[in-house]
C-alpha cells in the first residue's frame, strides 16, 4: 500500500513538474482598445524640466497645519499650441494645459519669505516639474507647444473664472524662452511626437521656464459700449488711414468703458470695506461696479477699481518682430488702410449655441483695432478706448488650426481685400459677440536705444553692461519703462501674455458650463448686464431676406473695383473686373512659413482637406431664417435687430467615409465657398 | 489551438455516450434513486439486495444516514453484528442523535451478549440434554431475553425527550418519529424487565415451588418487534437550501426562487475563482472585468461595484460596507471547500436586512469531520498558479478541517504596456502593477465540537493575503489593492436557536493601475473591521396549524479607516425579525416576514415585510408566490467620501463627496435615502421526476431611490472663499466643483423571468439549461432614458458527463444579449460627464476536462475558460476576456 502511494505520489509530482514548465511566465498582452472611452487610455507626453525663479522674496503666510510661514502663491505653467498662443501672436483663448508647482517647492525655507525689513529683497530659486498627460500629436497634426506662465504670488489666480484667471500685480511672469535675457522672448517650441509613432508615448525633459517679469496691471473690468454691425457694410476705402479708421469707428461707434471709479473711501480697505467707495450717498450699493465690486470681494479678489496704476488702458504698439515698429492691424494694416496693431487687442467671438457646438458650426472671430486717433499722442488712454470693428469676420473652420481661417468680407469691397487670401465674399455672420481684451502692457517691455554688444551674462552674474542697460539680443539695451500719464512706471511681463480680461464668457450663450472654455475657464455666476449677454457687440443684417455673396450665385460678389485701376485713371467701371478668388490650390504655403502647422508644409489637397473636413457635413444645410434679438434678451422693449436664427435640433446622420456628424436643420450663416464648392 | 480542442471535445462526448455508465453526472440523483430502490428493497425484506443498492447511493454519494438505514435494515432482521459495524460507521461522524444510537448500540451488543449466551446455554442445555436424555424427559425451554438496566432505560427516555425537542425546532417528522420510537422503546424496555422481573420471581417461586432441577434454555430466535429502532431519514438526498428561510427546507417550500451549485457542479467546472461558477444561474448578472474581479448582480441593475447582492459564507456576511460589494478573491477558501452554494433570487431584506436587495448567494463550506485529506495542484496560462491542500477529521466529539491555499492568475490584459514611458512605476515594491490580476496566500481552519445532542459549537477563523486588480467606481478605475483579508466566527447551534458572533477584516493599499507619470498615485490605505452578533429563537409550536416561529436580533458594528474619507468612521447597526412558516394544510405554506432595521444615517427605522405562498400540488412541485421589499443602505464610501479625483489636466482636480460631507457645504446634494425595491414574483417548480427538473418564475420589480453619481457641480467663485475649497498644495491642485452621489428620481419598472430546466437523461449525463429575461422601463429621470446595463437575454446551457472508465467532462455555454451603459469619463470640454457606452452581446464556453485513476485518487484535469478564445468584455473599461487554460492534478490522501 505504501509502495502504491509513493507510486502516486512520484507520478504527480512529475506531471506537476512538466505542467509548471509548461506554465512559462507570460506578459498579459496590451489592450488596444481605445474607442469609446474603451480599457485603454491613449499614450500622453510627459514634459519635465525645471522652474527658475527670479524676483523679490515671495509673500508668505503662516500655515495652520505645519505652524511654519510658507510662500501663499504657486507657479502656474500654462501650455499653448506653438503656433496659436495668445494674442496678439495667436488667438487661443485658453490654455491647452495648465500645471501647477505650489511655492514652497521653490521656497521651503522660512528665510526665503519676504520681510518687513526688505521688502524688496531679490531671490533666485528653481523646482523642478513633471507635466503629465500631454496630447501628442497626430497624422497632420503635430504637437508642439510653448509654455507661458508665471508665479502666482497673491494666490489669487483661479482658471476657472474669467475675474481670477489672469496674472494680477505683483505676479512674476515668464516662460520656457530661448532666451532669457532677450528683449523680444522667443518661445521654446517643445516637441513631442505622434501618437501613432509613439505607443509608449513621449517624454520631453531638461525644459527651463524662467519666470522673472514682474506684472504690474490687474484685470480690467470694462463694458462694451456700440452699435451694431451691418453684416454687408464695407471697408473704407479711403487712402488717409486716419480717414480710413476714422470710418471704421463710425461704423459702429464703439467704446471700452472701464469701471467707473470713485476715489471716495479709505484705500487702506481691503475686501468689501473697499467697495464702500462705489456706494451711492445713501449708501445703497445699486451701480454696476458697486455689486460686481461687492461680488468680487466675496470672491477672494481684491477690486480696487480706484486704484489708477492696477486698472487703466495702456495702449501700445505690438512689434512682434522687434524691429521698433509697430506690426499692422491682421486685417486693416494691409493697405490701403494701414491701421497699426495695438495693445489692448480686442477680439469679438461670434456667440454660439450650444447646438451650434454639437453641430459643429465654425467659430467666428472679428478683430477691432484700438483707436489710433484716440491714443495718437497719449500712452495710456482711460477710462474709456475707442476701437475700430471692420466688417471682416474670419471663420475659423478647423477648431485648432489657425491656418484654417477664411475672412468673410462682404460685397462692394475692393478686389484687393478679396484677392489677398483665401477668402470668401459673403456677407458677416449675424449674431451676438463677445468681448475678448488682450490687455498687452502687463505683457510688454519697452525697448530703448541700444548702444553696444555684449554677452547676456549668466543668472545673477555681473551685468557687462552699463548703468541700468542689460544685454539684450547681445546688444546693451536700455531697457526703459513706460511712463505713461499715471505718473507711474510701469514694467511688463510680455511672457505672461495677461489676456482674457473678457466679461463675457467668449461668446457662449447657454446656462451653466461653457463647453467652448472647457474645464479651466468656467463661468461664475451671475452675470452682470454689462457682462452677460446685453453685453455683447451685435452684428445684424437689416436686409436678411437676400443672401448676399458668393455663394448664394448672386453678382455682387463675382466683380469688384480693382483700386490699382483706379490708380491708373480708370473710372469706376472701367476698373471693375471680375474676382480671382484664391483657393487653398493657390495657397502659397512654401512662401509663408506662418501658414500651416509648423515644421509640416501641407500640399494644397491636404490642406484644403484638413481645414474644411470639419465643416463639409454642413455644406447644402440650408441657411436658417432670419429672426429678431433684443438688444436685452430679457426686455422686449429695448432695440432689436436681425439677425438668422441659431439650429434648432441635429441629426446624427452617417457621413460617406463611415463616420457620423452631427447635422443641424439649418446653418446661420453660408458655408465658406472653398469647403463647398458645389454652392458657388 | 480551438479546433484542436473542439474536436479533442466532440471525440470525448462521443466516446463517452457509449461507455457503461456507473454513476450521473448529477451524483445527487443518481445516489437519492439507488437509496430509494435500496429502502424499497429492505421493506420487501430483500435485505441484502437493498443494502447492497443503499452501499451504492453511500458509494456514489456518502452520507452518515445511509448508514444508519443499513444498520437499522441488518438490526431488524436480527443481523447484529452487522449492524453494529454500520451504527459504528455511523457514530464516527458524530451525528446529532449520537445517544439514541448508542441505546440501540447498547441494546443491539446486549442481544448479541444474550444471544452468545443462549447460544452457550443452549448448548449446554443441549449437552446436558444429550447426557440426560437417557434417565430423564427433556423439560420444555425458555426464552432468556437480555434485561437494559436502569441506567440505559432513562438514557433512553432523555434522548427521547430531547429529539423530540430537536424534531419541534426543526419540524423534522422522522425526527419527531424517532423520538416517539425511542420513548416506545424504553416503555417496552421497561415492561420487558418488569416482566422478567416478574416472571424470574414467579419462576423461582415456581422452581422452589418445583424443588428446581430444570435448567434453562434460550431461543435463537431474532426479537421481532422487541428492538423499535427508528427509521432513517426518509429522504437522506433531498435537496435542501438553508438561506430562504434561515432553517434547512426543500426549494420546494422555499418562498424564494432558488438555485443550488452542489460541490459536484464545482469540481466538474473546475474554475478557480468561486463567482464564475454563479454565471450558469439563472437570473444572474456576471460580469467579469478581470480575474479577480467579478460583480455579480441579479435581475438587473448591476454595476461595477455591485452592491445589491448579499454574499454569506456559511451565515456570514461578507459584503464590503465600504465599498458596497463583495471581493471574491479576497475570501481564505478555495472552491475545493465548498460544499454547495445556495443562489436565492429576489429581496430578502425581510430577514437579512440591508443589502440583500435582489438577491442572496450563501456558500457553505465543507463540515468539519470526514476522514479527508485532499491536495490539488495546477498550472496554467497566463502565469495561473492554482494549489490547495485540506485535511479533515474528527477527534471523538471534535470535527476539524484546515485549508492552506494559494492562487494566482495575471490579467488578461493590461491597460498600458509596461514600456510606456508616460506612466508611472513608482510603487512597483507595492504592486506587482504589470501584470498580476490576483494572487493570494490563504489559509482557514474550522473545528466543531458537539457539547451534546442540543448543543453545538462552530469555531471558523482564516485568513488570505492577497493582491487584485478591480474596477472602481466613478473615475476610479483600474485599481489595485493589496493586503490582509481576515475573519472569526464562532458559533453556538441549540434546538431553541442560535447566537453567532464573526469579525471580519480588510486591510489593504490600493491605487491606480497606470498612473500618468508626474500624475496623482491615488495610493490609499483601507482598514475595514466589522463585527457581528447574531441571536435568533426558533420554535415549533401548533396554533390552529403548525408553525415554524423565527425571532432574530443582529447587530453589526463596522469601521473604516481610510484616506479617500474625511475622516475614520464607524456605524452601528441594529435589526429586528421575525418570520414565520405556517402550513395551512398540508399542501399549504404561508410564510410571513418582517424585519426592521436602524441605520445611523437614516432618520428612522427601514421596515421590510414579505409574504409568500407555497402551494405544493403534489410532492414534487410547488407553486410561489410571494412580495416583499428590500432596501440598500449607502456605503461609507457614498456616505463620506472626500477625495480630490485627478483629471486630465495635471492643475485641475475633482473634488468627490459622500452624501453625508457634501450636504454639509453645498445644499444642491441630498444626503442619500436607502435604495428601495419593491418585487413580485411568481415561480412554478416541478421535481417530480428523477430525470428531470424544471423551474420558471416571473417577477416584477419596483426600483426607486437608486444611487448614482452626480453631475459635477462647478464651484462659484464664493465657495472659493471661506469654505474650505481651494488650491491645495499637497494636490498642487484647483478643484473644479465637486459631484457626490446622489438618489436618482428615476423610478424602474423592471419584468421579467427565468425558466431553467435540468435534464439527467442517461446514466452520467447531465444536462441544464436556462434563460433568463430583463426589461426595465424608466420613467422621472433627468439622467437616462433607458436602463439596459443588464442584458435582456441570458441563456446558460451545460453537460456534465462522469464515465466508468475516469473519464469526466463538463461544458457551460453562456450567452448573454448587448448592454448599455451610463459611465462617468472625463470630457476635455465638458469636464466630468455620464457618456454612454454599448456593449454588443458575447458568448462563452467554458470546459473541463477530467481523468480519475486508481480509484479515482488521483485525477488530473483540464480546465478551460472562454475556450474558444471569444475576446469580449463584461464592462466598457473591463479587460477583455481571453482564453485560459489550467492543468490540474489532485490527490486524494
Amino acid at each position: 500500500m505504501r509502495r502504491m502511494h509513493t507510486l502516486h505520489v512520484l507520478t504527480l509530482l512529475s506531471l506537476l513538474l512538466g505542467a509548471a514548465l509548461l506554465s512559462a511566465c507570460t506578459d498579459p498582452p496590451v489592450d488596444s482598445f481605445r474607442s469609446e472611452g474603451g480599457a485603454a487610455p491613449d499614450p500622453t507626453g510627459v514634459m519635465e524640466g525645471t522652474i527658475l525663479y527670479i524676483g523679490p522674496k515671495p509673500t508668505c503666510h503662516l500655515d495652520a497645519a505645519t505652524g511654519r510661514r510658507i510662500p501663499v502663491g504657486r507657479a502656474v505653467l500654462l501650455l499653448f499650441a506653438f503656433n496659436n498662443p495668445p494674442p496678439p501672436e495667436g488667438a487661443a483663448t485658453t490654455a491647452l494645459n495648465l500645471l501647477t508647482v505650489p511655492g514652497v517647492n521653490f521656497f521651503p525655507a522660512e528665510s526665503d519669505c519676504r520681510s518687513a525689513d526688505s521688502p524688496d529683497a531679490q531671490i533666485m530659486r528653481s523646482a523642478p516639474f513633471t507635466w503629465p498627460e500631454i496630447e501628442l500629436g497626430h497624422a497632420g497634426h503635430p504637437a508642439d507647444y510653448q509654455v507661458r506662465g508665471f508665479f502666482d504670488d497673491d494666490g489669487d489666480f483661479n482658471p476657472f473664472f474669467s475675474a481670477t484667471n489672469l496674472p494680477t500685480a505683483g505676479d512674476i511672469g515668464g516662460g520656457a524662452v530661448v532666451d532669457a535675457q532677450a528683449a523680444i522672448p522667443h518661445f521654446v517650441r517643445i516637441a513631442f511626437a505622434n501618437q501613432e509613432d509613439s505607443p509608449n508615448g513621449d517624454v520631453q525633459t531638461g525644459v527651463a521656464v524662467t519666470l522673472g517679469q514682474p506684472i504690474t496691471t490687474e484685470r480690467p473690468i470694462f463694458s462694451l459700449v456700440s452699435d451694431p454691425l451691418d453684416a454687408e457694410a464695407t471697408l473704407p476705402t479711403t487712402a488717409d488711414k486716419i480717414v480710413a479708421e476714422g470710418e471704421l469707428v463710425a461704423l459702429t461707434h464703439s467704446h471700452l468703458h472701464l469701471m467707473p471709479r470713485n476715489t471716495a473711501g479709505d484705500p487702506t480697505e481691503t475686501g468689501s470695506a473697499r467697495c464702500v467707495m462705489l456706494q451711492e450717498t445713501d449708501g445703497s450699493c445699486t451701480s454696476e461696479s458697486c455689486q460686481m465690486c461687492m461680488a468680487m470681494a466675496a470672491g477672494g479678489i481684491q477690486a480696487a477699481f480706484d486704484d489708477v496704476v492696477k486698472y487703466a488702458w495702456y495702449v501700445r504698439n505690438i512689434d512682434g518682430n522687434g524691429d521698433g515698429v509697430a506690426d499692422p492691424h491682421p486685417i486693416l494694416g494691409a493697405p490701403p488702410i494701414n491701421i497699426p496693431w495695438q495693445t489692448p487687442a480686442v477680439i469679438l467671438q461670434r456667440a454660439q449655441s450650444r447646438i451650434e457646438l454639437e453641430a459643429g458650426i465654425p467659430a467666428v472671430l472679428m478683430l477691432p483695432a484700438v483707436s489710433q486717433v484716440e491714443t495718437l499722442f497719449s500712452k495710456v488712454a482711460y477710462p474709456d478706448l475707442t476701437i475700430a470693428i471692420p466688417p471682416v469676420a474670419v471663420v475659423q473652420t478647423h477648431p485648432t488650426d489657425v491656418s484654417c481661417r477664411i475672412p468673410y468680407i462682404p460685397p462692394n469691397n475692393t478686389t484687393n481685400f478679396y484677392e489677398a487670401l483665401t477668402t470668401d465674399c459673403q456677407e458677416l455672420p449675424t449674431g451676438r459677440y463677445a468681448v475678448n481684451v488682450l490687455h498687452g502692457i502687463a505683457g510688454g517691455v519697452v525697448l530703448g536705444n541700444r548702444t553696444q554688444s555684449c554677452v547676456p551674462p549668466a543668472p545673477m552674474a555681473a551685468n557687462p553692461c552699463p548703468g541700468t542697460e542689460s544685454c539684450v539680443d547681445n546688444v546693451c539695451t536700455l531697457i526703459s519703462v513706460l511712463s505713461p500719464d499715471t505718473g507711474h512706471d510701469i514694467f511688463g511681463g510680455l511672457y505672461s501674455s495677461q489676456a482674457w480680461s473678457i466679461p463675457n464668457e467668449l461668446g457662449f450663450m447657454g446656462d451653466g458650463v461653457n463647453p467652448r472654455l472647457g474645464p479651466l475657464q468656467q463661468i461664475d455666476s451671475p452675470y452682470w448686464s454689462s457682462q452677460g449677454i446685453p453685453g455683447m457687440f451685435i452684428v445684424q443684417d437689416p436686409n436678411p431676406g437676400a443672401t448676399v455673396g458668393r455663394s448664394d450665385g448672386r453678382g455682387g460678389c463675382q466683380q469688384a473695383v480693382d483700386p490699382a485701376l483706379i490708380a491708373a485713371g480708370m473710372t469706376v467701371a472701367e476698373a471693375t473686373r471680375d474676382i480671382v478668388y484664391p483657393d487653398f490650390s493657390e495657397f502659397p504655403i512654401a512662401a509663408d512659413p506662418a501658414h500651416g502647422v509648423a515644421g509640416v508644409d501641407r500640399t494644397p489637397d491636404q490642406e484644403r482637406e484638413v481645414c474644411c473636413a470639419p465643416i463639409r457635413h454642413l455644406c447644402g444645410v440650408p441657411l436658417c431664417a432670419a429672426g429678431t434679438i433684443h438688444r436685452d434678451p430679457a426686455d422686449a422693449t429695448s432695440p432689436s435687430f436681425n439677425v438668422r436664427d441659431t439650429p434648432t435640433s441635429v441629426t446624427a446622420t452617417p457621413m460617406a467615409d463611415g463616420t457620423t456628424r452631427m447635422v443641424p436643420n439649418c446653418v446661420p450663416f453660408l458655408m465658406p465657398a472653398a469647403c463647398c464648392p458645389a454652392a458657388i | 489551438m480551438k479546433r484542436w480542442f473542439l474536436s479533442i471535445l466532440g471525440l470525448l462526448l462521443v466516446a463517452c455516450a457509449f461507455a457503461p455508465g456507473i454513476a450521473r453526472a448529477d451524483v445527487r440523483t443518481e445516489a437519492r434513486r439507488a437509496f430509494r430502490q435500496g429502502m424499497e428493497l429492505v421493506q420487501q425484506g430483500h435485505i441484502d439486495e437493498g443494502v447492497a443498492s443503499l452501499e451504492r447511493a453511500y458509494e456514489i454519494l456518502p452520507h452518515p444516514n445511509v448508514l444508519y438505514n443499513i444498520a437499522r435494515a441488518y438490526a431488524e432482521a436480527g443481523r447484529y453484528d452487522e449492524a453494529l459495524e454500520y451504527f459504528d460507521r455511523y457514530l464516527s461522524a458524530d451525528p446529532p442523535d449520537r445517544e439514541e444510537v448508542e441505546g440501540f448500540v447498547q441494546a443491539l451488543q446486549d442481544r448479541v451478549a444474550a444471544r452468545a449466551q443462549a447460544t452457550q446455554t443452549a448448548e449446554q442445555a443441549a449437552a446436558q440434554e444429550a447426557a440426560t436424555r437417557t434417565t430423564t424427559t427433556a423439560a420444555p425451554t425458555e426464552a432468556v431475553e437480555p434485561m437494559a438496566t436502569d441506567e440505559e432505560i432513562r438514557a433512553l427516555d432523555d434522548a427521547s425527550t430531547q429529539i423530540a425537542a430537536l424534531a419541534e425546532a426543526t419540524m423534522s417528522d422522522s425526527l419527531r418519529a424517532r423520538a416517539a420510537r425511542l420513548h416506545d422503546l424504553a416503555d417496552q424496555l421497561r415492561e420487558r424487565r418488569d416482566a422478567a422481573a416478574a416472571a424470574t420471581a414467579a419462576a423461582a417461586a415456581t422452581q422452589s415451588h418445583a424443588g428446581g432441577g430444570h435448567g434453562q434454555t434460550t431461543s435463537a430466535t431474532p426479537p421481532e418487534g422487541g428492538l423499535d429502532i427508528g427509521a432513517g431519514e426518509g429522504d437522506v438526498y433531498a435537496e435542501q437550501v438553508v438561506s430562504s428561510s434561515r432553517f434547512a427546507q426543500s426549494p420546494l417550500d422555499a418562498p424564494n426562487s432558488t438555485t443550488n451549485i452542489t460541490a459536484q457542479d464545482i469540481h466538474l467546472i473546475g474554475h478557480t475563482n468561486v463567482a464564475e461558477y454563479i454565471r450558469r444561474v439563472a437570473g444572474a448578472d456576471i460580469m467579469a472585468t478581470s480575474p479577480a474581479d467579478v460583480q455579480i448582480g441579479m435581475r438587473g441593475f448591476n454595476q461595477r461595484l455591485s452592491p445589491r447582492v448579499l454574499v454569506l459564507v456559511d451565515g456570514r456576511s461578507v459584503y464590503l460596507d465600504t465599498l458596497g460589494t463583495t471581493f471574491w478573491t479576497i475570501q481564505p477558501f478555495g472552491p475545493e471547500d465548498i460544499e454547495r452554494i445556495e443562489v436565492i433570487r429576489g429581496p430578502a431584506s425581510a430577514l437579512y436586512g440591508a443589502d440583500a436587495f435582489s438577491g442572496i448567494i450563501n456558500i457553505i463550506t465543507k463540515d468539519p469531520g470526514p476522514q479527508r485529506t485532499d491536495a490539488i495542484l495546477g498550472f496554467g496560462s497566463a502565469s495561473q498558479v492554482h494549489g490547495h491542500v485540506s485535511t479533515s477529521g474528527r477527534v471523538d466529539r471534535l470535527g476539524y478541517r484546515l485549508v492552506a491555499g494559494y492562487d494566482r492568475a495575471n490579467r488578461f490584459t493590461r491597460e498600458v504596456s509596461a514600456e510606456r514611458e508616460s506612466v508611472a512605476g513608482d510603487y512597483e515594491q507595492l504592486f506587482d502593477r504589470g501584470s498580476v490580476a490576483r494572487e493570494s496566500v490563504y489559509a482557514n481552519g474550522r473545528l466543531q465540537y458537539r457539547l451534546n445532542q442540543n448543543v453545538n459549537f462552530d469555531l471558523q477563523a482564516g485568513l488570505n493575503d492577497n493582491q487584485q486588480n478591480f474596477q472602481g467606481t466613478g473615475p476610479l478605475r483600474d485599481l489595485i489593492a493589496r493586503g490582509p483579508n481576515a475573519f472569526t466566527m464562532g458559533a453556538m447551534r441549540t434546538n431553541w436557536g442560535s447566537l453567532r458572533v464573526f469579525w471580519n477584516g480588510t486591510k489593504a493599499n490600493s491605487g491606480a493601475q497606470a498612473v500618468p507619470r508626474g500624475g496623482d498615485l491615488g495610493l490609499g490605505r483601507f482598514v475595514s473591521n466589522t463585527v457581528d452578533v447574531e441571536g435568533e429563537l426558533a420554535h415549533e409550536f401548533h396554533l390552529l396549524v403548525d408553525h415554524n416561529l423565527h425571532i432574530g436580533i443582529d447587530y453589526r458594528y463596522k469601521t473604516i479607516n481610510w484616506e479617500f474619507l474625511d475622516a475614520p468612521h464607524q456605524e452601528n447597526h441594529y435589526g429586528v425579525y421575525f418570520q414565520d412558516t405556517a402550513r395551512i394544510v398540508e399542501q399549504l405554506i404561508a410564510v410571513a416576514s418582517f424585519r426592521v432595521d436602524f441605520h445611523p444615517l437614516l432618520p428612522g427605522p427601514v421596515f421590510s415585510p414579505r409574504g409568500a405562498l407555497v402551494f405544493r400540488p403534489s410532492e414534487g412541485q410547488a407553486i410561489r408566490a410571494s412580495v416583499g421589499t428590500a432596501f440598500r443602505t449607502q456605503t461609507f464610501l457614498e456616505s463620506y467620501l472626500d477625495l480630490n479625483v485627478a483629471t486630465p489636466v495635471a492643475a485641475v482636480t475633482v473634488l468627490a463627496q459622500g452624501s453625508e460631507v457634501a450636504a454639509l457645504s453645498n445644499p444642491d446634494f441630498q444626503k442619500l435615502s436607502p435604495e428601495n425595491i419593491l418585487s413580485a414574483e411568481v415561480g412554478y417548480r416541478n421535481a417530480e421526476n428523477d430525470y428531470f427538473d424544471v423551474e420558471g418564475s416571473i417577477y416584477y420589480n419596483h426600483v426607486t431611490n437608486t444611487v448614482s453619481l452626480t453631475q459635477i457641480q462647478p464651484y462659484t467663485l464664493s465657495d472659493f472663499q471661506g469654505s474650505g475649497v481651494g488650491y491645495t498644495n499637497a494636490t498642487a491642485g484647483f478643484p473644479l466643483g465637486s459631484l457626490s452621489f446622489q438618489n436618482e428620481s428615476a423610478q424602474f419598472d423592471v419584468v421579467g423571468g427565468e425558466l431553467s430546466t435540468r435534464i439527467y437523461p442517461i446514466t452520467g449525463l447531465d444536462i441544464y439549461a436556462n434563460y433568463a429575461y430583463n426589461r426595465a422601463f424608466v420613467s422621472n429621470s433627468t439622467l437616462r432614458t433607458s436602463e439596459e446595463r443588464t442584458s435582456r437575454h441570458k441563456v446558460n446551457a451545460g453537460i456534465q458527463y462522469r464515465s466508468s472508465i475516469g473519464l469526466d467532462f463538463g461544458v457551460d455555454v453562456h450567452f448573454a444579449s448587448h448592454q448599455v451603459w451610463l459611465e462617468q469619463v472625463f470630457d476635455a470640454v465638458e469636464g466630468v460627464k455620464f457618456q454612454e457606452f454599448r456593449l454588443p452581446g458575447y458568448y462563452m464556453i467554458n470546459a473541463r476536462i477530467g481523468y480519475r485513476l486508481f480509484d479515482d485518487q488521483l485525477e488530473f484535469g483540464l480546465v478551460g475558460y472562454n475556450i474558444t478564445d471569444n475576446r469580449h468584455r463584461e464592462h466598457p473599461f473591463g479587460q477583455e476576456l481571453a482564453l485560459r487554460v489550467l492543468g490540474t492534478a489532485a490527490y486524494h490522501f
